[in-house]
């Protein structure tokens, strides 16, 4: 629960920087949220393509309707209306009908796996894919122990840093730590192969 | 520490919602000069995503995570298997997949967003949610501007601060006020007065907008908010209350889409009410101007300081072409 008034926080000062004209505060709304939104729209739309294109015109359409949001609402529950609304007009325009009920954003969440979704991914990006998990997973096992355990209960587990704190035994500014160097030797092992992913 | 790594220390905690809002707020203020910070985000979300995609492989890497076990049970909040959970997996079909760039290279080409401080998110509003609070604030202001108003239209002070124009020279987050002589000689275009050659945005909130029909001539800028030209923005206001004129009387309302004529006094108004009706900010200017609308236009002298050379040559104030003046307040004759 904390963690998540924090997000909303953070997604606060973010949107309250694109207001004032900064572009690049809203790519980073694009790179948080991008995936949940496709994940999202995908709910909705089964062919990959399509939830792709979907997917940019709910962020352009939450980026012009921007000024306009007054934060009554945490900006991803606003988001996602803008996406759940994108997606089933895009399935009327292409003569398609969209379901009677609207997915409760709790629902939506915990959906069971998308109904047959189609991995889109070119061979290429699967192997691109693959040799990344592969580095991911060889610097996981060359890192030193509290570093590891850190980031696993973070990022697998899902623990705050005040859990992880309480299961490590260990300040939370040293858990921000631990999780920082470990992310960041991970990052730096994977930054040829994220590179050559983006520019692909 | 370095000021990189500290940088990138933030942005990890940022990634996990774990940064103070300082913080937070400094790496957003970073994020213009430091395009290495966007990058850094984009690739630590991507190891995010890389490692809850398969968290039982990587899992396996540690046999140390059996002590969580033990400690979960002991916290309901706890998710032990939240890398598991449907809306993670899920989410991981798209891994592969980077919409940002496109997102970005799509939106180049907008406008930045220019809200006017009081209508961004978490800014200062008022709290009207109340029919009678709005008739209180309503009713205060004008008596404000009974008592004090007339004070200020012949307070010279009033006057000096109209020299002062906005201008955007390349970026629009370094507006500096500036002389409009200076800035003609300096050849910047985008300076007040400029002719507008299709119609111009003066205001708009939602369906509601104000458009300046071709031709016109825009003096300064309002309270408002942003003045733009099709979709570039043209200026946004240094500071309250610049004052806004026009020499062409032609405006024409998005609704109508009929062209009017209106004096510089009614487009005044009409612009203060826009301002008014799009912030709260807007609500004061309102108040004073539709305090004199009630007296007869040719009862006031309403000025528009063009230009330095002509503040120069005249002491107080002086008709223009068009047989009146206007600098946005209303001088009693």
């Amino acid at each position: 629960m904390e963690a998540e008034s924090s997000d909303a926080q953070q997604d606060r000062l973010m949107v309250r920087k694109v207001q004032s004209g900064d572009k690049k505060a809203f790519d980073m709304l694009v790179i948080k949220y991008q995936h949940r939104v496709m994940s999202l729209v995908g709910r909705y739309i089964q062919d990959g393509c399509e939830v792709q294109d979907v997917t940019q015109e709910v962020f352009i359409k939450a980026y012009r309707a921007l000024a306009g949001f007054r934060g009554d609402s945490a900006f991803y529950t606003w988001l996602y209306r803008i996406a759940v609304n994108t997606a089933k007009n895009h399935l009327v325009t292409m003569g398609r009908r969209p379901p009677n009920r609207d997915m409760d954003i709790l629902d939506a969440e915990q959906f069971s796996e998308a109904r047959g979704l189609r991995d889109i991914a070119s061979p290429d990006r699967i192997l691109e894919r693959n040799q990344l998990k592969e580095v991911v997973y060889q610097t996981m096992q060359a890192l030193p122990d509290e570093l590891r355990e850190a980031i696993m209960l973070r990022e697998i587990e899902g623990l705050s840093y005040e859990c992880i704190a309480k299961v490590m035994n260990c300040p939370i500014g040293t858990v921000r730590s631990r999780i920082f160097r470990a992310r960041d030797a991970i990052d730096k092992a994977a930054e040829p192969l994220l590179e050559s992913t983006a520019s692909a | 520490m370095n000021k990189v790594k500290l940088s990138r220390d933030t942005l990890s905690a940022m990634v996990d919602a774990q940064s103070s809002e300082f913080e937070t707020r400094q790496i957003l203020q970073q994020l213009a000069k430091n395009p290495d910070l966007l990058e850094t985000w984009k690739r630590y979300h991507a190891v995010r995503a890389i490692l809850q995609s398969s968290p039982r492989d990587f899992s396996k890497t540690d046999s140390k995570l059996d002590s969580f076990s033990d400690f979960s049970d002991n916290f309901d909040h706890v998710n032990p298997n939240y890398a598991n959970s449907n809306h993670v997996k899920s989410a991981h079909h798209y891994l592969h997949l980077d919409i940002s760039a496109v997102v970005s290279e799509k939106l180049r080409d907008e406008p930045p967003l220019m809200c006017h401080k009081a209508e961004r998110l978490g800014g200062a509003r008022l709290p009207l949610s109340l029919p009678w609070m709005k008739s209180f604030a309503v009713a205060a202001s004008v008596a404000f501007v009974a008592l004090f108003g007339v004070k200020f239209t012949a307070d010279s002070e009033w006057s000096t601060s109209q020299d002062i124009l906005a201008s955007v020279d390349g970026d629009v987050n370094k507006i500096q006020p500036n002389s409009l002589q200076s800035l003609r000689q300096q050849g910047d275009l985008n300076i007040a007065p400029f002719v507008v050659e299709n119609n111009a945005v003066l205001a708009s909130q939602g369906s509601f907008s104000e458009t300046v029909g071709t031709g016109a001539e825009i003096a300064g800028i309002g309270s408002a908010g942003v003045v733009s030209k099709g979709t570039r923005q043209l200026f946004k206001p240094a500071h309250q209350d610049v004052p806004i004129g026009f020499s062409n009387k032609k405006i024409r309302s998005n609704n109508s889409q009929e062209e009017v004529s209106l004096s510089p006094l009614e487009l005044y108004l009409m612009h203060k009410r826009q301002a008014a009706a799009v912030s709260a900010a807007g609500l004061m200017p309102m108040t004073r101007a539709l305090t004199v609308d009630k007296t007869p236009f040719s009862t006031y002298q309403v000025e528009i300081r063009q230009t330095a050379t002509r503040q120069k040559q005249t002491t107080g104030h002086q008709t223009n072409e068009e047989g009146v003046t206007f600098d946005g307040k209303l001088h009693e004759k």
